[in-house]
Protein backbone atom coordinates (compact mmCIF):
# COMPACT_ATOMS: atom_id res chain seq x y z
CA UNK A 1 0.00 0.00 0.00
CA UNK A 2 1.08 3.30 -0.66
CA UNK A 3 -0.71 6.56 -1.54
CA UNK A 4 1.13 7.41 -5.61
CA UNK A 5 -0.46 7.80 -8.39
CA UNK A 6 -3.81 9.59 -6.66
CA UNK A 7 -3.76 12.25 -9.51
CA UNK A 8 -4.11 8.85 -12.46
CA UNK A 9 -7.02 7.45 -10.37
CA UNK A 10 -9.08 11.19 -10.21
CA UNK A 11 -8.17 11.20 -13.67
CA UNK A 12 -10.14 7.82 -14.55
CA UNK A 13 -13.18 8.94 -12.34
CA UNK A 14 -12.98 11.84 -14.20
CA UNK A 15 -12.71 10.26 -17.77
CA UNK A 16 -15.68 7.51 -16.84
CA UNK A 17 -17.58 10.37 -16.12
CA UNK A 18 -17.49 12.45 -19.11
CA UNK A 19 -17.85 9.10 -21.10
CA UNK A 20 -20.97 8.28 -18.81
CA UNK A 21 -22.41 11.54 -19.78
CA UNK A 22 -21.67 11.25 -23.74
CA UNK A 23 -23.07 7.96 -23.47
CA UNK A 24 -26.05 9.76 -21.71
CA UNK A 25 -26.81 12.14 -24.36
CA UNK A 26 -26.20 9.91 -27.46
CA UNK A 27 -29.11 7.54 -25.65
CA UNK A 28 -31.15 10.33 -24.87
CA UNK A 29 -30.38 11.57 -28.69
CA UNK A 30 -31.59 8.39 -30.17
CA UNK A 31 -35.45 9.45 -29.65
CA UNK A 32 -35.13 11.40 -32.39
CA UNK A 33 -33.03 9.76 -34.70
CA UNK A 34 -35.39 6.89 -34.95
CA UNK A 35 -38.11 8.99 -36.23
CA UNK A 36 -35.56 10.80 -39.00
CA UNK A 37 -35.24 7.82 -40.62
CA UNK A 38 -38.34 6.68 -40.81
CA UNK A 39 -39.63 9.69 -41.79
CA UNK A 40 -36.69 10.12 -44.72
CA UNK A 41 -37.88 6.69 -45.96
CA UNK A 42 -41.30 8.00 -46.13
CA UNK A 43 -40.11 10.83 -48.03
CA UNK A 44 -38.08 8.65 -49.80
CA UNK A 45 -40.99 6.37 -50.53
CA UNK A 46 -43.59 9.15 -51.48
CA UNK A 47 -41.16 11.17 -54.24
CA UNK A 48 -40.97 7.54 -55.81
CA UNK A 49 -44.78 7.12 -55.73
CA UNK A 50 -45.13 10.48 -57.27
CA UNK A 51 -42.77 9.93 -59.66
CA UNK A 52 -44.10 6.82 -61.09
CA UNK A 53 -47.11 8.30 -61.75
CA UNK A 54 -46.15 11.56 -62.74
CA UNK A 55 -43.35 9.36 -65.26
CA UNK A 56 -46.93 7.24 -66.16
CA UNK A 57 -49.03 11.02 -66.98
CA UNK A 58 -46.44 12.73 -68.99
CA UNK A 59 -43.85 10.35 -70.84
CA UNK A 60 -44.34 10.95 -74.57
CA UNK A 61 -46.16 8.08 -76.86
CA UNK A 62 -42.91 6.89 -77.57
CA UNK A 63 -42.14 5.88 -74.18
CA UNK A 64 -45.07 3.98 -72.81
CA UNK A 65 -47.96 2.62 -75.43
CA UNK A 66 -50.83 4.30 -73.37
CA UNK A 67 -50.01 7.41 -70.83
CA UNK A 68 -52.09 7.46 -67.31
CA UNK A 69 -55.45 9.25 -68.69
CA UNK A 70 -55.94 6.67 -70.97
CA UNK A 71 -55.09 3.79 -68.96
CA UNK A 72 -57.45 4.88 -66.55
CA UNK A 73 -60.16 5.80 -69.15
CA UNK A 74 -59.99 2.22 -70.46
CA UNK A 75 -61.31 1.10 -66.69
CA UNK A 76 -64.26 -1.19 -66.94
CA UNK A 77 -65.92 0.84 -63.74
CA UNK A 78 -65.97 -3.27 -62.09
CA UNK A 79 -64.62 -2.95 -58.30
CA UNK A 80 -61.44 -4.54 -57.70
CA UNK A 81 -61.09 -7.60 -55.29
CA UNK A 82 -57.77 -9.03 -54.27
CA UNK A 83 -57.86 -11.92 -56.74
CA UNK A 84 -59.19 -9.84 -60.01
CA UNK A 85 -57.84 -6.25 -60.84
CA UNK A 86 -60.20 -3.66 -62.66
CA UNK A 87 -57.22 -2.00 -64.25
CA UNK A 88 -54.48 -5.04 -65.89
CA UNK A 89 -52.88 -2.83 -67.95
CA UNK A 90 -52.30 0.13 -65.45
CA UNK A 91 -50.94 -2.53 -62.71
CA UNK A 92 -48.04 -3.94 -65.39
CA UNK A 93 -47.30 -0.02 -66.03
CA UNK A 94 -46.90 0.78 -62.28
CA UNK A 95 -45.39 -2.66 -61.87
CA UNK A 96 -42.96 -1.92 -63.91
CA UNK A 97 -42.22 1.43 -62.10
CA UNK A 98 -42.44 0.32 -58.55
CA UNK A 99 -39.66 -2.59 -57.85
CA UNK A 100 -40.35 -4.36 -54.84
CA UNK A 101 -42.79 -2.09 -52.94
CA UNK A 102 -46.14 -2.87 -52.81
CA UNK A 103 -49.11 -0.77 -53.82
CA UNK A 104 -52.98 -0.35 -54.24
CA UNK A 105 -54.56 2.00 -56.39
CA UNK A 106 -57.87 3.70 -55.34
CA UNK A 107 -59.96 6.25 -58.14
CA UNK A 108 -61.68 9.14 -56.94
CA UNK A 109 -64.43 10.83 -58.70
CA UNK A 110 -67.58 12.95 -58.35
CA UNK A 111 -70.85 11.71 -59.06
CA UNK A 112 -74.54 13.18 -58.83
CA UNK A 113 -72.13 16.00 -56.53
CA UNK A 114 -70.68 13.15 -54.44
CA UNK A 115 -67.59 11.51 -54.03
CA UNK A 116 -67.28 8.45 -55.25
CA UNK A 117 -64.14 6.02 -54.74
CA UNK A 118 -63.39 2.43 -56.03
CA UNK A 119 -60.85 0.09 -55.61
CA UNK A 120 -58.92 -0.35 -59.07
CA UNK A 121 -55.70 -2.26 -57.88
CA UNK A 122 -55.38 -5.02 -54.31
CA UNK A 123 -52.59 -6.44 -53.89
CA UNK A 124 -52.86 -6.30 -49.93
CA UNK A 125 -53.47 -3.97 -46.52
CA UNK A 126 -51.23 -0.98 -46.48
CA UNK A 127 -49.17 -1.00 -43.19
CA UNK A 128 -48.60 1.46 -40.99
CA UNK A 129 -46.15 3.42 -42.51
CA UNK A 130 -47.86 3.70 -46.06
CA UNK A 131 -47.76 6.89 -48.46
CA UNK A 132 -50.45 7.99 -50.63
CA UNK A 133 -49.83 9.18 -53.60
CA UNK A 134 -52.65 11.44 -56.14
CA UNK A 135 -52.62 12.57 -59.69
CA UNK A 136 -55.98 13.78 -61.17
CA UNK A 137 -56.68 12.63 -64.75
CA UNK A 138 -59.31 14.38 -67.11
CA UNK A 139 -61.29 12.28 -69.09
CA UNK A 140 -63.65 12.98 -71.88
CA UNK A 141 -66.11 11.40 -73.68
CA UNK A 142 -63.47 10.87 -77.03
CA UNK A 143 -61.11 9.83 -74.67
CA UNK A 144 -63.42 7.17 -73.20
CA UNK A 145 -64.87 5.67 -76.45
CA UNK A 146 -61.16 5.66 -78.07
CA UNK A 147 -59.97 3.60 -74.92
CA UNK A 148 -62.71 1.37 -74.43
CA UNK A 149 -63.56 2.21 -70.90
CA UNK A 150 -66.97 2.04 -69.42
CA UNK A 151 -67.05 5.58 -68.12
CA UNK A 152 -70.28 7.44 -68.79
CA UNK A 153 -68.97 10.76 -70.15
CA UNK A 154 -71.52 12.87 -72.48
CA UNK A 155 -69.93 14.86 -75.57
CA UNK A 156 -69.87 17.61 -73.78
CA UNK A 157 -68.37 16.98 -70.60
CA UNK A 158 -65.67 16.46 -68.18
CA UNK A 159 -64.72 13.82 -65.93
CA UNK A 160 -62.10 14.45 -63.61
CA UNK A 161 -60.32 11.26 -61.79
CA UNK A 162 -58.34 10.58 -59.07
CA UNK A 163 -55.58 8.71 -59.04
CA UNK A 164 -54.61 7.63 -55.63
CA UNK A 165 -51.55 5.10 -55.06
CA UNK A 166 -51.01 3.99 -51.94
CA UNK A 167 -47.91 2.17 -51.33
CA UNK A 168 -45.44 0.78 -48.84
CA UNK A 169 -42.60 -1.56 -48.26
CA UNK A 170 -42.43 -4.58 -46.32
CA UNK B 1 -2.36 14.53 0.64
CA UNK B 2 0.91 16.37 0.52
CA UNK B 3 1.84 13.09 -1.90
CA UNK B 4 -1.26 14.11 -4.11
CA UNK B 5 -0.20 17.57 -4.44
CA UNK B 6 3.80 16.86 -5.08
CA UNK B 7 3.16 14.48 -7.37
CA UNK B 8 3.36 16.10 -10.78
CA UNK B 9 3.40 12.72 -12.93
CA UNK B 10 1.71 11.42 -15.88
CA UNK B 11 0.21 15.31 -16.65
CA UNK B 12 0.25 14.20 -20.27
CA UNK B 13 -1.60 11.15 -20.00
CA UNK B 14 -4.07 13.25 -18.08
CA UNK B 15 -4.29 16.13 -20.19
CA UNK B 16 -5.25 13.99 -22.79
CA UNK B 17 -7.82 12.24 -21.08
CA UNK B 18 -9.23 14.96 -20.53
CA UNK B 19 -9.09 16.01 -24.43
CA UNK B 20 -10.48 13.02 -25.52
CA UNK B 21 -13.25 13.09 -23.31
CA UNK B 22 -14.22 16.68 -24.22
CA UNK B 23 -13.85 15.16 -27.81
CA UNK B 24 -16.53 12.48 -27.33
CA UNK B 25 -18.70 15.32 -26.13
CA UNK B 26 -18.12 17.47 -29.09
CA UNK B 27 -19.06 14.65 -31.57
CA UNK B 28 -22.02 13.40 -29.42
CA UNK B 29 -23.53 17.24 -29.79
CA UNK B 30 -22.63 17.22 -33.82
CA UNK B 31 -24.64 13.63 -34.13
CA UNK B 32 -27.57 15.10 -32.31
CA UNK B 33 -27.23 18.37 -34.04
CA UNK B 34 -27.39 16.53 -37.44
CA UNK B 35 -29.78 14.01 -36.42
CA UNK B 36 -32.49 17.09 -35.45
CA UNK B 37 -31.50 18.81 -39.27
CA UNK B 38 -32.56 15.74 -40.40
CA UNK B 39 -35.40 15.08 -38.79
CA UNK B 40 -36.71 18.98 -39.72
CA UNK B 41 -36.18 18.58 -43.07
CA UNK B 42 -37.58 15.60 -43.90
CA UNK B 43 -40.93 16.53 -42.07
CA UNK B 44 -40.89 19.62 -44.42
CA UNK B 45 -40.57 17.67 -47.53
CA UNK B 46 -43.38 15.78 -46.20
CA UNK B 47 -45.69 18.53 -45.59
CA UNK B 48 -45.05 20.83 -48.37
CA UNK B 49 -47.36 20.21 -51.03
CA UNK B 50 -45.09 20.83 -53.91
CA UNK B 51 -46.43 17.89 -55.90
CA UNK B 52 -50.08 18.89 -55.15
CA UNK B 53 -49.22 22.29 -56.74
CA UNK B 54 -47.34 20.67 -59.51
CA UNK B 55 -50.26 18.47 -60.19
CA UNK B 56 -53.28 20.75 -59.77
CA UNK B 57 -51.72 23.58 -62.28
CA UNK B 58 -50.24 20.90 -64.74
CA UNK B 59 -53.77 19.23 -65.16
CA UNK B 60 -55.31 22.78 -65.30
CA UNK B 61 -53.21 23.80 -67.78
CA UNK B 62 -54.08 20.43 -70.15
CA UNK B 63 -57.67 20.42 -69.23
CA UNK B 64 -58.11 23.95 -70.55
CA UNK B 65 -56.37 23.42 -73.35
CA UNK B 66 -58.79 20.45 -74.37
CA UNK B 67 -61.51 22.05 -73.16
CA UNK B 68 -61.25 24.76 -75.43
CA UNK B 69 -60.84 22.71 -78.18
CA UNK B 70 -64.05 20.82 -77.32
CA UNK B 71 -66.22 23.83 -76.72
CA UNK B 72 -65.12 25.07 -80.66
CA UNK B 73 -65.87 21.49 -81.58
CA UNK B 74 -69.54 21.31 -79.76
CA UNK B 75 -70.30 25.23 -80.58
CA UNK B 76 -70.17 24.29 -84.08
CA UNK B 77 -66.63 24.65 -85.17
CA UNK B 78 -66.15 26.51 -88.09
CA UNK B 79 -69.21 27.67 -88.16
CA UNK B 80 -69.16 29.01 -84.22
CA UNK B 81 -69.48 31.88 -82.86
CA UNK B 82 -67.20 33.67 -80.16
CA UNK B 83 -69.94 34.07 -77.50
CA UNK B 84 -70.80 30.04 -78.03
CA UNK B 85 -67.36 28.75 -77.66
CA UNK B 86 -66.97 31.25 -74.65
CA UNK B 87 -70.35 30.16 -73.06
CA UNK B 88 -69.57 26.64 -73.72
CA UNK B 89 -65.65 26.83 -72.41
CA UNK B 90 -66.89 28.89 -69.21
CA UNK B 91 -69.35 25.58 -68.80
CA UNK B 92 -66.79 23.13 -69.43
CA UNK B 93 -64.30 25.02 -67.27
CA UNK B 94 -66.70 25.44 -64.12
CA UNK B 95 -67.41 21.60 -64.21
CA UNK B 96 -63.78 20.51 -63.61
CA UNK B 97 -63.43 23.11 -61.30
CA UNK B 98 -66.45 22.19 -59.23
CA UNK B 99 -64.83 18.71 -59.79
CA UNK B 100 -61.32 19.71 -58.47
CA UNK B 101 -62.99 21.15 -55.54
CA UNK B 102 -64.55 18.68 -54.28
CA UNK B 103 -61.87 16.10 -54.71
CA UNK B 104 -59.50 18.29 -52.96
CA UNK B 105 -61.69 18.97 -50.00
CA UNK B 106 -61.45 15.58 -48.86
CA UNK B 107 -58.14 16.27 -48.36
CA UNK B 108 -58.44 19.03 -46.75
CA UNK B 109 -57.45 21.24 -49.05
CA UNK B 110 -59.24 23.88 -50.85
CA UNK B 111 -58.71 24.71 -54.95
CA UNK B 112 -60.28 27.12 -57.47
CA UNK B 113 -60.16 28.07 -60.77
CA UNK B 114 -61.75 30.58 -62.77
CA UNK B 115 -61.89 32.02 -65.96
CA UNK B 116 -60.30 35.38 -66.19
CA UNK B 117 -60.00 36.88 -69.82
CA UNK B 118 -59.72 34.59 -73.11
CA UNK B 119 -58.49 35.64 -76.50
CA UNK B 120 -60.01 34.49 -79.78
CA UNK B 121 -58.38 34.21 -83.35
CA UNK B 122 -60.18 34.80 -86.31
CA UNK B 123 -61.63 31.00 -87.04
CA UNK B 124 -63.35 31.36 -83.15
CA UNK B 125 -61.55 29.54 -81.45
CA UNK B 126 -59.66 30.05 -78.35
CA UNK B 127 -55.75 31.38 -78.85
CA UNK B 128 -55.27 31.71 -74.96
CA UNK B 129 -56.95 31.60 -72.05
CA UNK B 130 -55.63 33.66 -68.44
CA UNK B 131 -57.19 31.50 -65.36
CA UNK B 132 -56.84 31.83 -61.84
CA UNK B 133 -55.69 29.48 -59.34
CA UNK B 134 -55.95 28.95 -56.37
CA UNK B 135 -54.99 26.39 -53.18
CA UNK B 136 -54.96 26.05 -50.10
CA UNK B 137 -54.63 23.63 -47.65
CA UNK B 138 -54.28 25.44 -44.49
CA UNK B 139 -51.06 25.71 -44.31
CA UNK B 140 -49.74 26.73 -47.56
CA UNK B 141 -51.80 29.05 -49.81
CA UNK B 142 -50.75 29.04 -53.38
CA UNK B 143 -52.27 31.45 -56.27
CA UNK B 144 -50.95 31.88 -59.63
CA UNK B 145 -53.29 34.94 -60.89
CA UNK B 146 -53.36 35.02 -64.00
CA UNK B 147 -52.08 31.25 -64.97
CA UNK B 148 -51.52 32.33 -68.63
CA UNK B 149 -52.29 29.04 -71.35
CA UNK B 150 -51.77 28.98 -75.01
CA UNK B 151 -54.11 26.57 -76.62
CA UNK B 152 -52.10 25.76 -80.24
CA UNK B 153 -48.77 25.71 -78.52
Amino acid sequence: MNDKAQIHTLEGLFAATLMVLTVMLITRSSLIITPQSELSMDVQLKQTAEDALAILDMAPGTALQFNLTELVAGGNMTEATPQDNSLKPLDTEIDTQLNDIMYNVDLAYVENDTLTVKHAIIHGAPVENSVVATRPVTLYNSTVTQAGGAWNVSSNDVKVVEVRLIAWRV
Amino acid sequence: MAGIIDDTDGQWIALSGLTISISLVLVAILVNEAAITGYYSSYAALEFPKEKIREITAQTQESAKNAAQLAWNYSGGLHATNESVLNNFTALLSNYSAQMNTIYAVHGETVNITLSKAVFNSSHSIDIIWLNISYDDGTTRYTSEPEIIEVKQ
